[in-house]
């Protein structure tokens, strides 16, 4: 049984959860799956799909079947959550991000990246340098106590597979911190980071490498405030709610990367023009309130004495035209949303080789 | 997310006995990693070593609105740029890592 030691920079967002490791070949290895976790049986799942049983919502196909076992309960993880009792991001918990929700997350994040990058070895002895970003308001209040509550000896069953999963290390910054060094900070200049999540939105700026607290900030604006919007005008006229996979493919059609779908309430057809006109007032809308509250925390002269702000996060792609209005120089760069994970994963490599140059000298 | 414009999609049908092919799909079922990803790293590390006989390809045609934010290139998607090391190593120097 092989034993392996994981760089690893995890971002957990509410909507989706990223994870990445960087290669000693220095090549990014990542996975990008929706946050949702769900206790669930599997063998009634497995007798339900083999058609002895039956279950209301169940799904006849799924994509990645990431289940876990750990302290006696089973949690199905990612979308086939979906198939469990009750599946949740944990976003009511304010302890969230070092509570069950986000161990039993780091456990199968581990597992899964693991098996991908040693996949003719039998690795099943894990340890983990976690490099992980929070929001400034719980970086500010409990970055020490995250880390504490996450470093610990994990033993779990992962897709029919035992594994133990040692948590060794774990720093806790700002979220938005990754983006910005994987955009590359600059030593002789201020950038500005707009980290556009799906209920927060966390601004920071760096002088050089240096976060300047003062300008970071954190508010509860993101896009699941403009599908709520959207959500509440679809319920006013068709009395029905969009379920999460309906607002997604609203969300990427108004974007024009699908098409906008074709959807149903009460036996009629839903009118795709009335779709277009709420998702596009509904962004419309939240993004003029994200944007009043960043020039309340960014001045205009903060903003010009920025020679860049990089406007990253899943929500960067819709949020970007209306955040123009204020700030004029914002890039977004491809991949958006896995920039975080991507840039705290490079941090976690090089903290793991300053630690073993310090053991060296 | 993908950005149609900066990926191209094909469909392509993979010949059940071909040796290259059964071996990623029992790695597939093995390491329950999705087949495509297998398939499409195969297909980019054979390129690099061989040019590989053209496929039929089609990009979607997904309509291009203005409030769809032009995405900037990083040179290679798949490595750590020499700028994010430099911008970790130096935000690590301040933190007084």
């Amino acid at each position: 049984m092989a034993s392996v030691k994981l760089n690893l920079g995890y971002d957990r967002g509410n909507e989706r959860t990223n994870a990445c490791v960087v290669t000693d070949m220095n090549k990014i290895v990542e996975m990008d799956m929706s946050s949702l976790i769900a206790e669930g049986d599997l063998r009634h799942y497995d007798a339900v799909m083999s058609g002895s049983g039956v279950k209301d919502g169940l799904t006849s196909t799924h994509t990645n079947k990431m289940h876990l076992t750990y302290d006696g309960i089973t949690y199905f993880i990612g979308d086939f959550a979906n198939q469990g009792d009750n599946p949740t991001n944990g976003f009511s918990d304010e302890d969230r991000y070092q509570g069950k929700h986000t161990q039993i997350s780091l456990m199968a994040v581990c597992a899964h990246l693991a098996s991908r990058l040693y996949p003719y070895q039998n690795v099943q002895d894990l340890a983990v340098n976690l490099v992980m970003g929070v929001p400034i308001q719980a970086y500010r209040e409990k970055a020490e106590v995250i880390a504490e509550a996450l470093r610990n000896v994990y033993r779990y069953n992962y897709n029919g597979k035992e594994y133990t999963l040692r948590v060794d290390d774990v720093r806790v910054f700002m979220e938005g911190a990754g983006a910005g060094i994987c955009a590359g900070l600059d030593s002789t200049a201020s950038i500005g980071i707009v980290d556009s999540g799906s209920f927060t939105t966390n601004i920071l700026r760096f002088d050089g490498a240096r976060p300047n607290t003062k300008d970071c900030v954190s508010f509860p604006i993101g896009v699941g405030t403009a599908t709520a919007r959207l959500n509440k005008w679809f319920e006013r006229e068709y009395n029905r709610e969009l379920s999460t996979s309906e607002q997604q493919q609203i969300l990427r059609a108004s974007i024009g990367v699908d098409p906008y779908p074709i959807l149903y309430a009460d036996g009629r057809e839903v009118s795709q023009t009335l779709l277009s006109e709420w998702i596009r007032k509904a962004l419309n809308e939240t993004g003029i309130e994200r944007n009043t509250r960043i020039a309340k925390h960014w001045s205009k002269q903060t903003i010009n004495s920025m020679k860049s702000v990089i406007h990253c996060g899943g929500g960067a792609y819709y949020f970007d035209a209306s955040l123009k209005k204020i700030i004029r120089s914002t890039t977004v760069m491809m991949d958006s949303e896995k920039l975080n994970a991507r840039g705290y994963a490079v941090l976690s490599n090089q903290i793991a080789q300053r630690k073993q140059l310090q053991k060296g000298a | 997310m993908r950005n149609p414009d900066m990926y191209y999609y094909c469909e392509v049908a993979l010949p059940k006995g071909n040796e290259a092919v059964e071996a990623c799909v029992a790695r597939a079922e093995r390491d329950h990693i999705p087949l495509r990803v297998l398939i499409k790293e195969a297909v980019i590390n054979a390129y690099e070593d061989a040019p590989v006989a053209e496929s039929r390809v089609s990009r979607p045609k997904a309509k291009r609105t203005s409030a769809k934010p032009r995405a900037k290139k990083h040179t290679a998607s798949d490595s750590v740029s020499a700028s994010a090391v430099s911008s970790a190593a130096a935000f690590l120097d301040d933190e007084g890592f």
